[in-house]
């Protein structure tokens, strides 16, 4: 199991300063990904749910804030040398197919090869219309085109494309991505159209634990899941053992018990005991990248909070 | 007098280390500006013309390469502390328009306000095309109506655009960037519609002097054209003093003379005295930066040129 937490895009800490500390301190500390969040735009009113929170209301959206994805992480590769850079999850459908590619392969080639580009379809309505990208109802096509609009231009030197959305003949995109064939894309989402497209497309399966509709906050919840990932991989014909497993918990706190809603214990809270038991549960389920946040008030918290997984988890799990 | 050096998007330096090295000495040296250009893909087959060669053959098609320009800027927001961060120019029309305000605002956060925003309205039909931008013969259009949608979202809480293209209400687009009210936008281009815009929008103009349809490589051709500037400014009831005069001589050759097209000396080419001669005249019309072009094909090289320069010509400037 290898760890990676997450750098905010908004609020006291989204600062050069503080977000160079962040992504350095976890870098020397041993973690493997670091990641950034996706939001271009903060609308006003929301009428689309937020998939992870009970009530479907969006924490973030009170601030109304939030740093662009990429051009964040072309920063972190600047100031790191050996953390892999994780989009979670960038949304496909939010920048234009032959533009957003080439800024991934420019990360990818700045940053010698450490781009993961963890994907979602969106789930805010509101913003995909400010944005004047193509109807949200049409998301998963958009996705699917996007993606292997991607593919392609990440592994032919002139690439043509006739689809739905994009249409393009007689150009070169050069320079190709550092890693071959390409970064790897991790297919966010829980739902059955997650699961398949991560079938299809993805090289992992990169859910978060808590959308209240597919919950998987224990490990029998999780391994449920799994297995109808792995029916849907038999059905394509694909070995599980192609498609990496990578699960966030963003909510995750050590030594702090957190309660269920079915009144057990939340998976990732609690004693450092506790979480190793986890890590070691979803160890053998097969997953293989945990993704954390350690966000707190200030940046001297988060520093603190991100030492103590390491000294107490991290270290005590690597072995 | 201020200067400028280019970092390249392809080519041989285009990578990691190359572009850390010679960006941290620019920084280390007294430069002020570092430049980037824009092409996100490149078309196999140009039948558009290129303003700035005798020919309108474009030299990068032979390159069939590009690295993405913001990226690459949030890369050296990085690995630099002081130098001013410019595309050079940023082809409006590329980029979605919020996507691309939030991309700048990221970019001037997290270099703590060091973007200036060179800003063109391109001239390569085929890229546009495959860019899936909406339109190319009605660009000046396009141009004005994203200028002005950044200035909206740069200044303002809740911005609201109703456009001919951009259409957007009801969203938050904090933060705002570290500039007040803006980071500068500089307009190149030496066209008549150029001119124009740079009066309405434009917090400074930064032609590059060798367009053979507007030449501004003498004293005597800058100055009238600079001229007609200055008439549109004050018709614009804007004051000429309040407004940056740049240019980019990207012809120019430290330590190497080339024939001017109107006989003579080439302005920015030639010796260290002809450089401090070259500056003290352009200084005297208005100008205060000047960007060079150090592209060699060795980073050893390309750093010993850009030395040399700083010693024997900013160096000795007076005051």
């Amino acid at each position: 199991m290898d760890f990676g937490f997450s750098v905010p895009t908004r609020g006291p800490q989204a600062t050069r300063e503080a977000i160079a500390a962040l992504a350095q301190a976890g870098e020397k500390q041993g973690y493997a990904y670091v990641n950034v969040n996706d939001h271009i735009v903060v609308p006003k009113t929301i009428g689309s749910t937020y998939p992870y929170s009970e009530k479907g209301d969006w924490p973030g959206g009170r601030f109304g804030e939030a740093l662009e994805q990429l051009t964040e992480l072309a920063f972190l590769a600047a100031v790191t040398e050996r953390i892999r850079l994780l989009t979670a999850v960038m949304v496909v459908p939010h920048r234009s197919p032959v533009h957003c590619a080439k800024i991934l392969t420019t990360i990818d080639v700045l940053s010698e090869g450490r781009l993961t580009v963890g994907c979602g379809a969106g789930w805010m309505k509101e913003e995909f219309e400010a944005l004047q990208v193509p109807p949200f109802e049409a998301r998963g096509r958009v996705v699917d085109e996007y993606l292997t609009v991607f593919k392609k231009m990440w592994t032919e030197p002139a690439p043509t494309v006739e689809g739905e959305f994009v249409c393009f003949a007689n150009v070169s995109v050069l320079p190709l991505p550092v890693q071959k064939p390409h970064p790897p894309l991790w297919i966010g989402g829980e739902s059955l159209s997650a699961l398949k497209r991560a079938v299809r497309l993805g090289e992992a399966w990169f859910p978060i634990g808590n959308n209240p509709k597919f919950p998987m906050e224990t490990a029998a919840q999780y391994a449920a899941r799994l297995e109808i990932l792995k029916r849907l991989l038999g059905e394509a014909g694909r070995d599980p053992a192609t498609l990496t497993l990578a699960y966030a918990a963003q909510w995750s706190k050590l030594g702090e018990e957190v309660k269920t809603a079915e009144g057990g214990r939340r998976l990732f809270t609690g004693s450092a005991e506790a979480i190793l038991d986890d890590i070691g549960r979803f160890g053998e389920l097969g997953v293989r990248h945990l993704l954390l946040n350690f966000q707190s008030r200030d940046l001297s918290e988060t520093l603190d909070k991100m030492q103590a997984f390491t000294d107490q988890v991290m270290s005590k799990a690597a072995a | 007098m201020q200067f400028g050096f280019r970092i390249p998007i392809r080519g041989p330096l285009a990578n990691r280390a190359d572009i850390a090295a010679v960006a941290r000495a620019g920084d280390r040296l007294g430069y002020k500006l570092v430049t980037v250009s824009d092409h996100i893909v490149v078309p196999q087959s140009i039948a558009s013309t290129y303003p700035y060669s005798e020919t309108g053959e474009w030299p990068g098609s032979t390159f069939d390469e590009s690295i993405e320009q913001l990226t690459l800027l949030a890369f050296l927001a990085g690995v630099t502390e002081t130098v001013r961060l410019v595309p050079a120019v940023m082809v409006v029309p590329h980029r979605s328009p919020l996507h691309c305000a939030k991309a700048l605002t990221t970019i001037d956060l997290l270099s703590k306000g060091r973007l200036t925003v060179g800003c063109g309205a391109g001239w390569m039909r085929e890229e546009f095309e495959v860019l899936g931008v909406p339109t190319y013969d009605d660009r000046g259009t396009l141009v004005d109506e994203y200028l002005n949608a950044f200035k909206k979202v740069w200044t303002e809480d809740t911005p609201t655009v109703e456009g001919k293209y951009v259409r957007f209400s009801g969203v938050s687009v904090l933060p705002h960037p570290v500039q007040k009210p803006h980071p500068p936008l500089w307009i190149g281009g030496e066209s008549g519609p150029a001119l124009r815009r740079a009066a309405r929008l434009g917090d400074g103009w930064f032609p590059i002097g060798n367009n053979p349809k507007f030449r501004l490589e003498t004293p005597d051709l800058y100055r009238a054209r600079r001229d007609t500037l200055f008439g549109l400014l004050e018709q614009a009831g804007r004051d000429p003093k309040d407004f940056t005069l740049a240019m980019s001589a990207q012809w120019s050759t430290y330590g190497k003379e080339q024939k001017g097209p109107t006989g003579g000396r080439r302005i920015f080419t030639g010796n260290a005295d002809d450089f401090l001669e070259d500056t003290a005249t352009f200084g005297d019309l208005g100008i205060t930066s000047v960007v060079i072009n150090f592209q060699y094909p060795t980073r050893s090289e390309t750093l010993e040129r850009m030395q040399a320069f700083a010693e024997e010509v900013m160096a000795k400037l007076p005051g």
